[in-house]
């Protein structure tokens, strides 16, 4: 079996512009998913136990 | 905006049979990575010198390759490369259990690592050979404090049983797909799938942890 692995450096430009959106994508994620999780933990911490509390920990809950 | 849930009824078997596979790869993916990861976990906590590299090796490289990614090379690089061409679901079920493996793997290493090495030190002290240790002093509390990480991988093997759609294992999301495709409805459709996946990993999860606050305190030492 032979291959042929110049595919991949033929493409070369379209690769890089895959990798690159998949970086953009993780930054952007990372941007707002970390600061809305630190609002979310913040809201399940608190003491006061008003009637948002358990939604918010279900909701949480369901995407772990 | 009107709503039509007609083609999710007229389906439902379709749909229910969709849901029976992803149960099914779930099943199988769990049966398998736990059985792998125990192996692993075990070999890497009790190195016995030659097997770490290669073992670091592959769950590094499991850690850093997306599933999607490894799934779609056992289904379509694999074959041309050793002629073996597995059908979706076996395809499914070796690249799930290889990636889940790895993270189980983790795991098991974590909670061996958690049970203080003086017990072990004065379980030898006390004339047990090795295996008895890891058999009757350290595994008993390590399967216990491995618990709620065990929770959080079985709800990620169930939901990542649906990226098997992109090799048409015939599951849920690949059930559902045809369905909106078919009838014009997707809207409808994958709300009833999210429902769907809801219903069984919610209780799931919640069971784990049900689960462990009973038996948490056998794991404290």
């Amino acid at each position: 079996m032979s291959y042929d692995w110049s595919v991949a450096w033929q493409y070369r430009g379209m690769l890089l512009e895959g990798v690159i959106v998949t970086v953009l994508l993780t930054v952007l994620t990372m941007l707002i998913a970390v600061p809305a999780g630190i609002c979310v933990m913040l809201l399940r911490q608190s003491r006061y136990r008003g009637r948002s509390a358990r939604p918010m920990s279900s909701s949480s809950a369901t995407f772990r | 905006m009107e709503f039509d849930f007609s083609p999710v009824l007229d389906n439902w078997r379709f749909l229910a049979s969709g849901l029976l596979m992803t149960l099914a790869l779930s099943a199988a993916t769990i049966a398998g990575a736990v059985v792998v990861g125990f192996a692993v976990g075990l070999a890497r906590a009790y190195d016995p010198g030659w097997l770490t590299l290669p073992l670091t090796f592959y769950v590094d490289s499991m850690r850093a390759i997306p599933v999607l990614v490894v799934l779609v090379w056992t289904f379509f690089a694999l074959p041309i490369l050793t002629g073996l061409a597995l059908p979706s679901f076996w395809a499914a079920l070796v690249a799930l259990t290889l990636h889940i493996a790895a993270y189980v793997s983790e795991i098991v290493r974590a909670g061996i690592a958690s049970v203080r090495p003086g017990q072990t030190r004065a379980a030898l002290a006390l004339g047990m050979s090795r295996a008895q240790v890891v058999r009757r002093i350290v595994l008993p509390q390590a399967v216990i404090r491995m618990l709620p990480a065990f929770g959080s991988i079985l709800s990620i093997t169930i939901k990542d049983t649906a990226i098997a759609t992109v090799i048409a294992v015939p599951e849920l999301m690949r059930q559902s797909e045809t369905i909106a495709a078919q009838s014009f409805r997707p809207l409808e459709v994958f709300t009833v799938t999210m429902l769907i996946f809801f219903l069984v990993l919610f209780p799931a999860t919640r069971g784990v942890d049900a689960l462990y606050r009973h038996v948490a305190h056998l794991g404290r030492s």
